[in-house]
């Protein structure tokens, strides 16, 4: 019996691999390639073999669901199946179609021949994972298509369409047409030939490549802050230079330590926190959701504006409505400044950027919005506000319209309660600027219905967002942790620090910008408008007195040019300010605090575990569906750094005794707030088990 | 006593460290391509030339070894040409004219080439650290591993250099060197040069490091006002040297070369090379 997926064409064997959904190279899947090629090798009849893919592409790579476990180590192994391809007393051919990526380029580098789909998309995205290719991929690519397209290729990860390595050893033909028969004609044309050409046997040709592998270490260590993969991909490319069995005991050296890594384990539980976040356990898969092609935007301001381009940009038609005739006139001025400066730097078509304004239409009238399949409020961030809006929108949207909030912090019921069909209520919470940020957060109210949910879900996806659903609390997750964090950032200024050393230290942690800067980017009105609003709630909440008083003073940061620092004449850069040094010393003086120096471990602790602790709680409420998507909204939404996986992963990383252990030592601080040490119970419970957040480091997240 | 005259000069552009178009090109190709303009420049002969001495601050790695014998050969003059590599930190392409001065004084050598060599890009950050410090002169002369700038720090205070003064000398350097620039006088010193740069391309995926089509002008450092330090590029200079009939660019009658205490030699105009008979107007170009 010939093996799965194996069949002869006349004098040709073709392997067709089909492992759905993207074909990775799983334990089945290259057990059936070896057999394949033992079938092809048994039969007299059988000139050449063909591999190719199915109607989803070539293959995707490894498949990363078999990492960690004993499948990934059971052979054939990839490498040594790679070998067993060069082997082969036949020539094999592979054919590239779609997808090539990781682990399935470098099966097809281990075949003799290569053809292609012009459209045909090949990558290394291995360090996107903070690894290398791990099956030769550095040392057969570079023989292939030289030393700087395989640097290119393999530090950025980026796919390169086959078209273009046309003149490459990569691709011995481009096909036009149908893919199987010209890759049987083209095994047909080469059957004969002898000796089988290797790619193990090329050399390498480079006038200066240290010169070259020099300069691209130097560009990749100033890019590529804090990540080892990107280096390491260069010297097991450097080590291709030289003879291909050293060159390939390099690459396993240097694959096998970034697999121990924690940026690559950071790296992939984000990988997976992605495609988790997607599924919510009450809402199977296949639960219908609405049609979207209409969509209507409520407020035409910044955040009003950034929907309403998002929307566009995925070719759903919205109405953007304003109170003002000014308003609105303002909102659309600056949604068309923007996609004209998009357009300038050729990252729109002319075409693309009529298209999309075309799409965009204002109006000052409700009625105006019966249309829209969805309706997204984005007016100001007041309860009452809100409300009125929502009986309009109640008054004129269609039966079956959904109807979401922007909210960042209001109560999602109070807001569906003023409607009669809060069942078609939920929050959708962009970040801003919300055509570019990828974190939509879904707030689900107590009556949403699954279909709405499932719906809002399936929107993000269509907008390239990454949808998290969050229960209804104020702030929800990101917000509500943010919080805590930034208060930590108050008291450390009280305490001793300046804005630019508190800030230095978590981009040193690796936080995109650190706490004063993102204040200053965000508006300190914002969060004093919310202050406010949380001491009147909660009178006996302590102050945030430094942050107050610049707001009071009118530093409400970059916008106002001056904020936690100064901003000279609208420029962006944050010099400090000894305005804000002296407001600081006061407010410790008032308040009797003596000012210490604090350490930058100190400073990333107290921040990072404040966000770790009050993420415990959010869980443990239920406000977060699973770790993982606490972990996801802070990698997508605040800057956290994707190598080390998120808070609750980093957490996790350093284990939560550990992280006890710094709380207890926190709480003992003469200053810290009442009670906000106080371990959050799941995590006082999985540290002392010697649990995690995540079920498992490294792993997948459930 | 018979005079050293300077027939021809040739120098490369001046490229940005780093990110420069030079940032890939060896020492050795970078010296020959002068030496070869040069050359061709005071219409001699490649074996004419009966030595070569190259000045570099960082003689090792890519203008390592005895970088002025390789840059010989790479310019192809005939393996009859000796070559000599000379240290003296930033005043080693200066002392490479002065040896082959003396060596045309003094030996009477026809024809001598001197010149200078250095590559930021390729040379300062792969610095071979092993042993760099003696344990001896780190206690008891640690002022001889200050880098370029602390010491300029110690002038600046030690004279009294304020701020203020610095910027304005770094201003007129500036507006001199684009002065010049305009009046296109490098031009004629310049040999323009094709390479291999590494380049960092933002609009790529990643990066690509293609051929230069084309000669590339060389240019002064930027016309940033702020800018008082010196930019961090040096392409090499040189200088052919010869007893004939030429036109005259320079005329050279010895030089001293003082060890100066550090104390000493932590002044403007650091270590002393003043022409024994005209009070130091001597300039490399």
């Amino acid at each position: 019996m010939s093996p799965l997926g194996y069949q002869v064409h006349g004098a040709v064997a073709v392997i067709t691999l089909d492992n759905p959904p993207v074909n990775g190279l799983g334990h089945a899947l290259r057990q059936q390639i070896s057999q394949g090629l033992e079938a092809a090798q048994g039969d007299a009849a059988v000139q050449a073999v063909v591999i190719i893919g199915n109607a989803s592409g070539f293959s995707g790579g490894a498949d990363i669901r078999e990492f960690g476990t004993p499948a990934m180590l059971a052979a054939p192994v990839l490498g040594r199946l790679v070998q067993e391809l060069e082997m082969c007393t036949l020539p094999v051919v592979a054919a590239l179609g779609g997808n090539a990526m990781g682990g399935g380029l470098e099966l097809a580098l281990g075949c003799h021949y290569r053809v292609a789909a012009a459209d045909a998309q090949l990558a290394m995205p291995e360090v996107k994972l903070g690894l290398i290719p791990g099956a030769g991929g550095t040392q057969r690519l570079p023989r292939a298509v030289g030393l700087e397209s395989a640097v290119n290729m393999i530090v950025s990860g980026s796919p390169v369409a086959a078209v273009q390595l046309r003149d490459s050893g990569l691709i011995d033909r481009l096909i036009e047409g149908e893919l199987l028969t010209g890759a049987l004609q083209f095994a047909q044309q080469i059957a004969a030939n002898r000796p089988l050409p290797l790619l193990r046997s090329r050399p390498v040709r480079y006038a200066q490549p240290d010169a070259f592998l020099q300069f691209s270490r130097n560009t990749v260590r100033a890019v590529a802050r804090n990540l080892p993969a990107p280096l390491a991909a260069i010297d097991a490319i450097a080590a291709a230079l030289g003879e291909f069995e050293a060159g390939l005991k390099k690459e396993r050296e240097l694959f096998l330590q970034l697999m121990q890594s924690p940026e690559s384990a950071g790296l992939r539980h984000a990988f997976f926190a992605e495609r988790a976040a997607a599924r919510i356990p009450d809402v199977p898969e296949g639960t219908p959701a609405r049609e979207i092609r209409a969509a209507a935007v409520i407020g035409a301001g910044t955040m009003g504006g950034g929907i309403a381009m998002s929307l566009a940009n995925a070719g759903i038609a919205v109405t953007v409505l304003d109170a003002t005739p000014e308003a609105l006139e303002r909102g659309l001025g600056v949604i068309r400044k923007n996609y004209e400066s998009s357009a300038k730097k050729g990252k729109l078509s002319p075409a693309q950027l009529q298209e999309r304004l075309g799409l965009i239409k204002g109006t000052l009238a409700y009625p105006d919005l019966a249309g829209a399949d969805i309706v997204i409020e984005a007016v100001f961030e007041d309860l009452d506000v809100k409300a009125k809006v929502f009986r309009e929108l109640d008054r004129v949207a269609k039966a079956e319209a959904i109807l979401a909030t922007n909210t960042s912090t209001l109560d999602v019921n109070k807001i569906a309660a003023v409607t009669s069909r809060p069942a078609a209520v939920l929050g959708t919470h962009f970040f801003s600027p919300a055509n570019v940020m990828r974190l939509l957060e879904i707030v689900r109210g107590r009556e949403t219905s699954k279909e709405v949910l499932a719906s809002a879900m399936r929107l993000a996806r269509r907008l390239k967002k990454v949808g998290v659903v969050a229960g209804v609390c104020d702030g929800f997750i990101g917000n509500r942790m943010i919080g805590v964090y930034g208060r930590q950032a108050e008291l450390l200024l009280l305490e001793g620090c300046l804005p630019q050393q508190l800030d230095r230290a978590l981009e040193n942690f690796g936080m995109a910008m650190g706490p004063c800067r993102m204040a200053d980017l965000a508006g300190l009105d914002v969060g004093a408008y919310i202050r406010r609003r949380h001491y009147a709630e909660h009178p006996d909440m302590p102050r945030s007195t430094i942050a107050d008083t610049l707001a009071e003073r009118q530093r409400f940061g970059q916008k106002s040019g001056a904020g936690y620092y100064r901003y000279p004449s609208g420029s962006r850069e944050a010099l400090p300010d000894p305005e804000v040094e002296e407001i600081i010393l006061a407010q410790a003086r008032s308040r009797g605090v003596a000012r210490r120096a604090i350490g930058d471990e100190e400073i990333v602790q107290r921040c990072v575990f404040a966000l770790v602790n009050e993420g415990a709680r959010i869980l443990e409420e239920g406000i977060a569906q699973r770790a993982s998507d606490i972990d996801i909204v802070y990698l997508t939404g605040y800057g956290f750094p994707a190598y080390r996986g998120g808070p609750m992963f980093y957490a996790d990383s350093i284990g939560l005794h550990a992280v006890l252990y710094a709380l207890r030592r926190f709480a003992a601080n003469p200053y810290a707030d009442p009670g906000a040490w106080q371990p959050a119970p799941l995590l006082a419970r999985l540290g002392s088990l010697g649990k995690t957040f995540n079920d498992s480091v490294g792993g997948k997240p459930t | 006593m018979s005079d050293a005259v300077i027939v021809a000069t040739a120098r490369t552009p001046l490229c940005k460290s780093w990110r420069g178009a030079f940032n890939m090109t060896h020492g050795a190709s970078l010296g020959a391509h002068v030496v070869r303009a040069a050359l061709t420049r005071a219409r001699l002969e490649p074996a004419e030339a009966e030595d070569i001495v190259f000045g570099c601050a960082y003689p090792e790695g890519a203008t390592g070894l005895n970088i002025a014998r390789q840059i010989a050969l790479r310019a192809e003059l005939p393996v009859t040409t000796a070559g000599m590599t000379v240290n003296r930190f930033c005043s080693s392409g200066l002392q490479a004219i002065a040896i082959a001065a003396q060596r045309v004084l003094v030996d009477r050598v026809p024809v001598v080439i001197a010149g200078g060599v250095e590559s930021i890009s390729c040379v300062q950050n792969e610095l071979n650290q092993h042993m760099l410090r003696e344990a001896w002169l780190k206690e008891h002369k640690p002022e001889i591993y200050l880098p370029m700038l602390a010491t300029a720090e110690v002038v600046a205070k030690r004279y009294a250099i304020g701020r203020g003064r610095q910027d304005e000398y770094g201003v007129r350097s500036q507006l001199r060197a684009a002065a010049a620039q305009e009046a296109g006088r490098f031009a004629a010193e310049i040999a323009p040069i094709t390479v291999t740069a590494g380049i960092a391309d933002k609009d790529r995926p990643a990066f690509h490091a293609p051929g230069y089509g084309g000669a590339r002008r060389g240019h002064p450092p930027g016309h940033d006002p702020r800018g008082c330090s010196e930019d961090q590029a040096r392409g090499p200079r040189r200088l052919g040297s010869r007893r004939q009939r030429q036109p005259v660019l320079r005329r050279r009658r010895g030089l001293r070369g003082d060890g100066l205490t550090a104390r000493r030699a932590a002044r403007p105009g650091a270590a002393r090379r003043i022409p024994r008979s005209r009070g130091g107007r001597l300039r490399a170009r």
